[in-house]
């Protein structure tokens, strides 16, 4: 097309960069510094081009650049099947495209580019703000797109305008695929966005850690119960459970992890689903830790795909939670169940082990217990009585030393969670009672009456977990027993004093603000429930609910009837905005007239008065011309002298004549032809 | 008609053929159209086609990460895809084209055609293209206004009367994704003038046809070169005032009339037989030469050429008569024999 | 009222045979209080036409003969100092006159010119810091020799902008030629004609014009003849607001001469060539003849009754 072959003006460079730019602004952080630099660059290298002050770059010059480029991303990335160097390398060709960008064709193909490039921003991020801000993209690419037609396009407010019209049209349809179209599973495995830092709790845990944690009000879970709800008491969200210990740092140990050989029951696999019910239902929907625990009640299953249940009653994902991931939770209460499974001799081992030394206060008190003979749940009682009685509850525990057990126990007696939790478990450990540490969140906050529990990042707990025989695995909450608020209440009333004091501002103490980021959490919550999460159940769902059954007939019509509807709206837009502007009524009589007369084989030119074509009727059909004047006459008083009688007079004499019928009359009866012509 | 043909691709010709003769039943030539859903053809263009490549990837990107902020995206695109047409097509349905005037031009050069566009209604239009394929025809916006008149060229090869193949007009309006166009007959008709060919110099004094009697009978001192004085005469009742010697009567004298001695035809006559010996449209494109020249340095001409004869005279009209003459000259030489 | 303009039309025709167009143009372009010019060559008739309206209106009349010697004064009057009284006495040029003819305005130099064309616009003449207004009413016909002649300055396109119309006479038809070699010497008719109106009535006729009704529908036609002569690529510049407005006023003259107490679209059709012929410049390429003919082509392209 010729067209094509066009330079591109002025307002269409800086339309494409504007474009571009608007794409690549929320990669620039994640993008090498030098490519944001060579697109820099070559933005201004193409604009100095349009003033004339430097040529493109010729053809060395390019094959140069694509060298050096292919070059610093073989540096920079490592891995080339990935998110980033994919986003690095449509940055890339934005840049090079900038320095060949000559005719119409290069501006559509970067645009096109650009389209793409806003998308690949939703991989990363699926909250409210990047949707929103993608949606701003989207906006200015298409108006980048229209401006690239005429100089009319190209005013901002036009070209904004024409951009947010469309897309406005095109969003009723959007919805319905977005609701109606199939979902299909990924086509094939795709390189997962794996770079961030894992957040949240970690596969070990050492002093500090959890005090680390409690600083932080992110979210981390959002728990929706369908049923009934759990007491407080009882909401312990499990995620890790630490069965290693190496003086200082629990950690899962060999044969926990799947990827070290431990037993995970996934999903889809025979399984036994104990007689009796489950008592909670409930769907919990994880922010991205980038680890593979998820966190549930204990004796979980669930259903939902790539979640595989673990012999420690956790649960478990497949590939890491790199994006905010929802699954669907059955909980059977450990004591509703009867496990008459024994402890294997590894799972003994396992849960006795200690470290070679270290601590031996601890380990003699533990001894006395185990000497005198007392039952696991008679030591435990003892040390929580013990723990009852002088330890203190608090977030800024004092440093401990080598034998960190017996410091905490003996010494300092000051701790959070994590202290009692692990002295805890060393203690039984010591005495005997097989134990473990787990790791996860408790507690949580109701939002908008109890639609869903939020549980943020300073909700994270470790408690405890022992093994009675016959009764199998119980929980202890060895914090329960310092400071019950904790449990019952949460951090923020257990600690009161201490709880985010690190933190700029104490925001926390603001009740307003506190709605509002409640509030903010529900919109989060609400959009990732009815968009981010929508897949082919909840689309089943929604279209039962709506359609009564999802039959094809009724699908199809739930899809034709819209699109009728619109199809009937433009076609209408079309109809109306064709016309001018609505004539005044004797205008469009005497249209009607002219249009007659035209039939009759007199048509009047555009620029003839009507009196003029009267005359001119006259002269060559004077048959009509008696008929054609008093129209003429009624028409000007009408229009002209705004009579409305002359109106009503015009309408009546049109209503009777018609050219054609007076035409043949006049021919054949001559008589009336003489009276006519005179 | 005039436009090239593909001669090496017998079936290309024919499909043309077909498509020209479908469309003169769809929209036959008429010096007024207005462009309708029966003359309008809506395509994805070029780019259209990549724009739907890039949905593609996209919601392949899309359902491979399970992502529903991309697949919403994908089928906002494509909603966009499906609404974009309407608006094409409306950019260019009810448009009114109508052909004011088609000017004359000499072969060899480009014939233009004036032609208005208009739109009824309020709905504006921009971006649309009018013209002949092969050229880059005008670009034209109805934003600000509702009626705009284009010149569009198409290049003449032959002199004559030139019908203008159907005249394309296109728009891609609002995005370029689409392609509306539509093929319409404004029933143009150029008179194109023959090519000017230098023939030497105007052939000032040159004269074949001495002896013939010009029925045209014009004064010859009104023209150039032929007024030879040749003395005085004493005026009778009857002679023309105007040759009267004035001086001689305001010195006192007799009234005299002077005298012209010269009675051959010395006006300046482009005439077909001065070129003789060459082929027919040399002689004309020689002709349309002298004329041209003749007129720029304004000498009055006239122009023999067999068939028709135009008296001597000057001016735009007179240029336009001669030129029109030498257009229309049959393509066969000497149809209306020789001159006489 | 109409029989009035009947007889006023009928009178000047006497004497000017077969122009009754132009003189009711002339009329018209009078009773919407604007200035005439007329572009012909001599002997049209220019002088009958204007000498007989003035005849017939009971106007004072003033006949300038514009040479390339003429000064602002000659035109304007100039004060002169009287011996007798011992002061200056301004002595009232030609253009203190209710209907002036200004004949081939274009043999005077610019200077004259302006000085005469100001003091039209203004209806005052301003002389040695004093201002004088013009008689009321205050009409000029100017004549201009269409043909480029050496030593003659002709009008710029912007001050034509003054005159309300510009017509021409042209020759007469051939029964009219025929009527004129068998009747009597004009001149002789011409001192015939006797006052049909006074001052105070033609100012009533003026104050009629404007009360002549404009319907939607017209001003619409108006609207987009207006539009259309800025839009036409035709035409190199369109008609200004002032020169639509002046269409708007001499065709509602047109309208009352012909009695109507409503617009049609044929009275702006009658007054269009003389009103925006001379305010439209066709487009560079030149080849569109004279601005008349460029208006009647641009006013058979704008439909009356819709866009």
């Amino acid at each position: 097309m010729a067209n094509q072959s066009e330079l591109l003006p002025r307002e269409s460079l800086l339309w494409i960069f504007a474009a571009q730019f608007a794409a690549l602004l929320p990669h620039f952080a994640q993008l090498p510094l030098w490519i944001v630099c060579a697109w820099a660059f070559a933005v201004y290298w193409r604009l100095e081009v349009f003033r004339g002050r430097r040529d493109l770059p010729g053809r060395t010059v390019k094959l140069l650049v694509v060298g050096l480029t292919v070059a610093g991303l073989a540096l920079s990335y490592r891995r080339w099947f990935a998110l980033e160097p994919m986003v690095a390398l449509l940055a890339i060709s934005f840049t090079l495209k900038n320095l060949e960008l000559v005719s119409r064709r290069d501006a559509f193909l970067s645009l096109l580019l650009a389209y793409f490039v806003a998308a690949t921003l939703f991989v990363y991020e699926q909250t409210i703000p990047y949707a929103l801000y993608g949606t701003v993209c989207v906006v200015v690419v298409t108006a980048a797109l229209a401006a690239q037609l005429g100089h009319f396009s190209a005013r901002p407010r036009r070209a904004l305008g024409l951009s947010l019209r469309l897309l406005a049209q095109a969003v009723p349809l959007m919805l319905l695929l977005f609701i109606v179209m199939p979902r299909l599973g990924p086509l094939w495995a795709v390189p997962q966005n794996n770079s961030g830092t894992t957040t949240g709790i970690s596969d070990s845990m050492t002093p500090g850690d959890f005090t680390r944690l409690s600083k932080s009000d992110k979210p981390a879970l959002r728990i929706a119960f369908d049923g009934p709800i759990p007491p407080p008491e009882q909401r312990y969200w499990r995620g890790l459970v630490y069965a290693d210990f190496d003086g200082r740092r629990w950690s899962q140990g060999f044969g926990v992890d799947p990827r070290e050989g431990g037993v995970v029951r996934w999903q889809g696999r025979e399984q036994k689903l104990p007689e009796v019910g489950p008592r909670y239902r409930y769907r919990v929907i994880q922010e991205a830790t980038n680890n593979p625990w998820l966190f549930a009640m204990a004796r979980p299953i669930s259903d939902t795909r790539g979640v595989g249940e673990t012999a420690d009653d956790r649960l478990l994902k497949k590939r890491p939670v790199y994006n905010r991931f929802a699954y669907d939770v059955r909980s059977w209460p450990r004591e509703t169940l009867t496990d008459d499974r024994e402890l294997s001799d590894f799972e003994y081992r396992r849960y006795l082990q200690l470290p070679r030394g270290g601590n031996p206060r601890t380990r003699a008190w533990a001894e006395e217990f185990h000497a005198s003979g007392l039952g696991a749940e008679e030591i435990s009682a003892h040390v929580l009585k013990y723990f009852n009685r002088s330890f203190t509850y608090t977030l800024k525990p004092p440093a401990l030393g080598a034998d960190s057990i017996d410091d905490f126990l003996f010494g300092s007696q000051q701790g959070f969670c994590e202290h009692f939790a692990s002295s805890y478990v060393f203690t039984m450990r010591a005495a005997g009672v097989p134990a473990r540490v787990v790791a996860g969140y408790q507690g949580g906050e109701w939002v908008e009456q109890e639609e869903y529990l939020l549980v943020r990042e300073y909700d994270a707990h470790a408690w405890a977990e022992i093994w009675l025989p016959g009764r199998g695995w119980q929980r202890v909450d060895p914090t329960a027993a310092v400071s019950p608020e904790r449990i019952r209440d949460g951090l923020q009333s257990a600690a009161a004093d201490e709880f985010m004091q690190d933190s700029l501002l104490q925001l926390h103490r603001i009740s307003v603000l506190n709605r509002l980021r409640l509030e903010w959490d529900m919109i989060n919550y609400r959009w990732y429930q009815t968009v981010v999460s929508f897949d082919s159940d909840k689309q089943e769902n929604l279209l039962k609910k709506l359609l009564g059954e999802v039959s094809p007939l009724r699908l199809a019509a739930f899809i034709a009837v819209p699109v009728a509807l619109a199809l009937t709206g433009m076609l209408l837009w079309l109809w109306l905005s064709n016309r001018g502007r609505r004539l005044p009524p004797a205008s469009r009589l005497y249209q009607k007239f002219c249009r007659r007369m035209a039939r009759a084989g007199i048509a009047r030119r555009p620029g003839e008065a009507p009196r003029d074509f009267a005359r001119r009727v006259g002269i060559e059909m004077p048959a009509l011309a008696p008929m054609v004047e008093r129209i003429t006459a009624a028409f000007e008083r009408a229009a002209y002298g705004e009579d409305p009688a002359a109106e009503k007079q015009l309408r009546r004499l049109l209503r009777q004549w018609s050219p054609r019928a007076n035409f043949v009359f006049g021919r054949t009866a001559d008589g009336g032809r003489i009276a006519t012509g005179e | 008609m005039s436009f090239p043909s593909d001669i090496a691709r017998p079936i290309a010709d024919r499909w043309r053929e077909l498509m020209q003769r479908w469309l003169s039943r769809r929209s036959p030539p008429s010096r007024s159209v207005t462009l309708d859903h029966s003359k309008l053809f809506i395509l994805p263009s070029r780019a259209g086609m990549g724009f739907l490549l890039v949905v593609a990837l996209l919601w392949l990107l899309g359902t491979n990460y399970e992502n529903n902020l991309v697949i919403a995206l994908t089928f906002l695109l494509v909603s966009l895809f499906a609404v974009l047409p309407v608006h094409t097509f409306a950019n260019l349905s009810g448009l009114r084209l109508q052909l004011l005037a088609a000017r004359p031009a000499f072969a060899g050069d480009y014939a233009e055609a004036d032609i208005d566009v208009s739109r009824s209604g309020s709905r504006v239009r921009e971006w649309i293209r009018v013209g002949w394929p092969a050229e880059e025809g005008a670009y034209l916006d109805l934003y600000e206004r509702s009626s705009a008149e284009i010149r569009v060229a198409l290049p003449v090869v032959a002199r004559g009367k030139v019908r203008a193949p159907r005249l394309r007009i296109e728009s891609r309006f609002p995005l370029g994704l689409f392609r509306c166009w539509s093929w319409v007959d404004l029933d143009i008709e150029f008179l194109v003038f023959p090519q000017p060919l230098s023939a030497g110099p105007l052939p000032i004094g040159a004269t074949l046809s001495d002896s013939e009697s010009d029925d045209l009978s014009v004064a010859p001192q009104a023209l150039r070169g032929g007024d030879d004085f040749a003395g005085l005469k004493p005026y009778q009742p009857g002679d023309s005032l105007r040759h009267l010697a004035w001086k001689q009567y305001a010195g006192g004298r007799d009234l005299y009339n002077k005298n012209y001695e010269s009675h051959a035809d010395t006006r300046l006559w482009l005439d077909w037989e001065l070129l003789g010996g060459r082929d027919v449209e040399t002689r004309l494109s020689n002709l349309c030469h002298w004329a041209l020249q003749a007129e720029r340095q304004q000498i009055a001409y006239g122009l023999r050429i067999p068939g028709s004869k135009l008296a001597p005279a000057q001016g735009a009209d007179h240029l336009q008569r001669v030129l029109t003459a030498l257009a229309l000259f049959p393509v066969k030489g000497g149809v209306g024999g020789q001159s006489k | 009222m109409q029989k009035l303009i009947s007889a006023i039309v009928a009178d000047i025709g006497k004497v000017l045979l077969g122009k009754d167009h132009q003189v009711k143009l002339a009329l018209a372009c009078l009773l919407s209080r604007g200035h005439l010019l007329i572009e012909d060559l001599p002997g049209m008739g220019k002088t009958t036409l204007a000498h007989a309206l003035a005849q017939v209106l009971g106007l004072s009349y003033k006949r300038v003969q514009f040479t390339s010697d003429m000064l602002p004064a000659d035109i304007l009057g100039v004060s002169i100092f009287e011996r007798d009284s011992g002061q200056f006495r301004f002595h009232e040029g030609p253009v203190f006159s209710q209907l002036l003819l200004a004949d081939e305005i274009n043999r005077a130099s610019p200077k004259t010119q302006s000085a005469l064309l100001e003091a039209m616009e203004e209806r005052q003449v301003s002389v040695d810091g004093e201002t004088r207004p013009l008689p009321e009413p205050f009409f000029v016909i100017a004549t201009q020799n269409p043909l480029h002649q050496s030593g003659t300055f002709s009008l710029p396109e912007s001050q034509l902008d003054r005159f309300l119309m510009r017509i021409s006479l042209g020759y007469p038809t051939r029964e009219a030629e025929r009527a004129l070699f068998l009747g009597a010497d004009p001149r002789a008719q011409l001192q015939q004609l006797k006052p049909r109106v006074d001052v105070t009535a033609l100012k009533k006729m003026q104050g009629l014009v404007g009360q002549v009704k404009a319907s939607e529908s017209l001003l619409d036609y108006l609207e987009r003849l207006v539009l259309h002569t800025r839009q036409s690529p035709e035409c190199a510049v369109g008609l200004s607001p002032r020169g639509a407005l002046a269409l708007l006023h001499a065709a509602r003259a047109w309208a009352l001469i012909h009695g109507r107490g409503h617009l049609l679209p044929e009275d702006i059709q009658a007054v269009l060539p003389s009103v925006a012929g001379h305010r439209l410049q066709s487009d560079s390429h030149g080849d569109w003849g004279d601005g008349t003919q460029l208006v009647e082509r641009l006013m058979r392209q704008v439909d009356i009754i819709a866009a």
